[in-house]
């Protein structure tokens, strides 16, 4: 038998295991459903722990905070007191606005996300250094969660679920730059694509609006719920918040700014509701 | 002997797997984590050799990617290429000083994070291009570096060899 000399051996070594990690890669991206259970089992096991050393470690992490974020502290406190302020005169503003645009709704005869049953899901905190465009709520399969289903929150449509697990889901959130949404200007009748285009930018529609569409900053845009869409419709999604006249092509392009704060969210409602229309049980 | 030093690796690995998931982000420095399995892997190599270090990098790295939304394999290859890496400067008889400690381990701390940048961006993580990258790196490579003296000490701890590389136990 043939012994590999030790400089082969740690090349085949590095070999074997880019080839297994690029095959990892290929069952994740073909959602390999057992390396989705692998995924639950292991997080089942760690999460607890990592969320009971928080008493270990919380006057630690305290201490650093205020050591290190004491003038932001600061500067924080003196913003949210200012905003507090703000809000409690909006508030009363966002009633009235609220209850115009299901007025506005209901005389358009729109029934908002037609009854389907929804879920209330808690967002999952997994801070790291990177930025991601989807969030993981604590439901799952078991919940009722189907791949495809719509994600909002109390302000609109936020998302859409995009892998399940037994008892976590992942969000792909609105402003992913491949996300796409069938959209409606309400008042209009257009019905358009909104594509995502990054954190914290506006949903850009450059398709479907034709230039005698008289469409204004401020306008309402939901979801067009055409038949094959993956939302139900009228699903609030945004405002209007530019519009641009492509003299070239003779069309409009108008940016969305999305009504659904998509950045630090705490809970996340998922609409049971599938393609065809249909509520999960 | 064998099933002692499993249980110590697996021990290290759950520890710091734990205190990355929960303890650094909230202990950041400039808004920046410390990459703790990253740096961690890089110790591995460091004392454990090329072999060692691969297989540690490759399976912590496929453990942290199950916490996370970057597809899962990603961190599997970067840190099995890292510990590969870092193993041979072990092997190469590096001498050990807690300053060629430090600098392995900022350096190779770099060096992973922009492979695991660069990959997941060419696999369509586009997501990763709107975090500050060159802060990540600077800073986390800082952070790792700083704390690469408790790194290597859990790694000699872990694969139980005394700072010449010696195995204490498993001879």
């Amino acid at each position: 038998m043939s012994v590999l000399d030790p400089r082969r051996r740690r090349r085949t070594t590095l070999i074997l295991l880019l080839l297994t990690s690029i095959t990892l890669l290929s069952l994740d991206y073909q959602g390999f459903t057992p390396l989705d259970r692998v995924q639950s089992a292991v997080r089942g096991l760690v999460d607890p722990l990592a969320d009971s050393s928080d008493s270990v470690t919380s006057p630690i992490t305290n201490a650093w905070r205020g050591l290190t974020e004491f003038d932001d502290l600061e500067d924080e406190n003196a913003r949210l007191k200012d905003e507090l302020a703000a809000m409690q005169g909006t508030a009363i503003q966002s009633n009235a606005a609220e209850d115009s645009l299901r007025k506005l709704l209901e005389e358009l005869e729109i029934d908002y996300v037609g009854g389907a049953d929804r879920l209330v899901g808690q967002v999952v905190d997994r801070p790291g250094n990177f930025e991601s465009y989807a969030v993981e709520i604590d439901k799952g399969s078991r919940d009722g969660v189907r791949v495809g289903q719509p994600a909002v929150s109390s302000a609109g449509l936020v998302g859409k679920v995009s892998e399940v697990q037994e008892n976590s889901s992942q969000v792909r959130l609105l402003h992913q730059p491949d996300f796409r949404v069938g959209i409606r200007v309400v008042g209009t009748g257009e019905v358009a694509l909104a594509q995502g285009q990054g954190l914290g930018q506006p949903l850009l529609v450059t398709e479907g609006i034709t230039e005698e569409t008289a469409i204004e900053v401020g306008d309402a845009v939901v979801t067009s719920g055409i038949e094959g869409s993956s939302y139900p419709p009228d699903v609030p999604v945004g405002v209007v918040s530019a519009v641009e006249f492509d003299q070239r092509l003779l069309k409009q392009e108008i940016s969305v700014r999305p009504v659904a704060e998509l950045e630090n969210l705490r809970f996340v409602t998922i609409i049971l509701w599938t393609v065809d229309g249909d509520s999960t049980p | 002997m064998r099933s002692a030093w499993t249980l110590r690796v697996g021990l290290i690995a759950l520890l710091v797997l734990v205190l990355h998931l929960d303890v650094s982000p909230d202990l950041r420095v400039a808004g920046v984590a410390a990459e703790l399995p990253l740096g961690l892997t890089i110790a591995a190599g460091l004392t454990g050799g090329v072999e060692r270090g691969a297989y540690f990098g490759f399976f912590f790295g496929f453990v942290v990617d199950l916490f996370f939304f970057t597809p899962i394999g990603l961190r599997a290859l970067v840190f099995g290429a890292i510990g590969w890496l870092a193993g041979h400067l072990f092997l190469d008889r590096v001498e050990e000083s807690p300053l060629v400690s430090a600098l392995a381990v900022g350096a190779g701390t770099a060096v992973g994070l922009v492979a695991f940048v660069g990959l997941g961006v060419a696999l369509g993580e586009t997501a990763l291009l709107e975090s500050p990258i060159a802060r990540i790196v600077l800073i986390g490579s800082l952070i790792n570096a700083v704390l690469a003296a408790l790194f290597m000490i859990v790694a000699h701890w872990m694969w139980a060899v005394d700072p010449l590389g010696r195995r204490r136990f498993l001879t």
